[in-house]
């Protein structure tokens, strides 16, 4: 497995690899945010990219592959721009099919992403209304109760705590925060 | 409900919940069975309300066997 990283569109082969495999998404739920042909697209990942989102300092875009450069997932972290006292992490996250319930990200990127991310005060993983069962981890894993039927989730998952409802990017999302040790 | 009857609710769950066709045997390995990590959180809800119970958080869930002894 590699861990590729990168901050804009300047490194080709990466971003080859990226759009090489998000143009096979077909979701009408996440093709807009994810697929090249909406690059064009404010909340689009390689508009993003474009847009410094992910520059130096303030983020970093995390592509999985195996060892023969095949995609098996990516994700990045950020500082929220209109709050810079927050980061955001597990951002434009996307798992190849053949990839998924393997907790790749979890258990490879995500120690990484906050451990770039701690000079924030706060550490928030986000998700929407179509991908709420990620806050009802969190919510559940709160009060103590069973979080998933089987193959449950890694456990620095269990750092983050469900916080509700907030506006992040003009937009209403389950806001986790992370657990600071210190 | 028969081992039969459980193996059927739990196909019959996947199906409705995440348009999977799948066809369980009490010794497979659940991780196999192409579910995602939301999935498996939404299995759970799933489970607990339609059986109207909690079950333990050490609870430990590997194969469709391990479910079928729980209901």
């Amino acid at each position: 497995m590699k861990i590729h990283t990168i901050h804009d569109l300047s490194d080709g082969v990466v971003v080859d690899i990226l759009k090489d495999n998000l143009s096979k998404i077909t979701d009408a739920n996440i093709v807009k945010n994810y697929h090249p042909d909406w690059s064009g697209q404010p909340g689009n990942l390689f508009y993003i990219l474009a847009q410094g989102r992910y520059r130096p300092g303030h983020g970093k875009y995390y592509v999985i592959t195996d060892d023969d450069d095949k995609y098996m997932c990516s994700a990045g972290w950020n500082e929220y721009e209109l709050d810079t006292s927050v980061a955001l992490v597990l951002t434009r996250m996307y798992v190849s099919p053949g990839f998924r319930c393997q907790y790749i990200l979890g258990n490879t990127v995500l120690p990484e992403m906050i451990e770039a991310s701690t000079g924030h005060k706060h550490i928030w993983i986000t998700s929407n209304n179509h991908n709420r069962a990620i806050y009802l981890f969190f919510e559940r894993a709160a009060s103590g109760k069973k979080t998933a039927l089987f193959n449950d989730w890694p456990p620095i998952y269990r750092r983050f705590k469900p916080l509700g409802k907030k506006t992040v990017y003009y937009t209403e999302q389950w806001i986790a925060e992370y657990e600071h040790t210190r | 409900m028969n081992t039969q009857d459980k193996i059927q609710f739990l196909q019959t769950a996947i199906a409705k919940l995440f348009n999977t066709r799948v066809d369980l045997n009490l010794d497979d390995q659940l991780r196999d069975i192409g579910l995602d990590s939301l999935d498996v959180v939404e299995l759970q809800l799933y489970y607990e309300e339609h059986f109207d119970v909690q079950l333990p958080d050490t609870a430990v869930i590997n194969t469709v066997g391990d479910i079928v002894a729980l209901m």
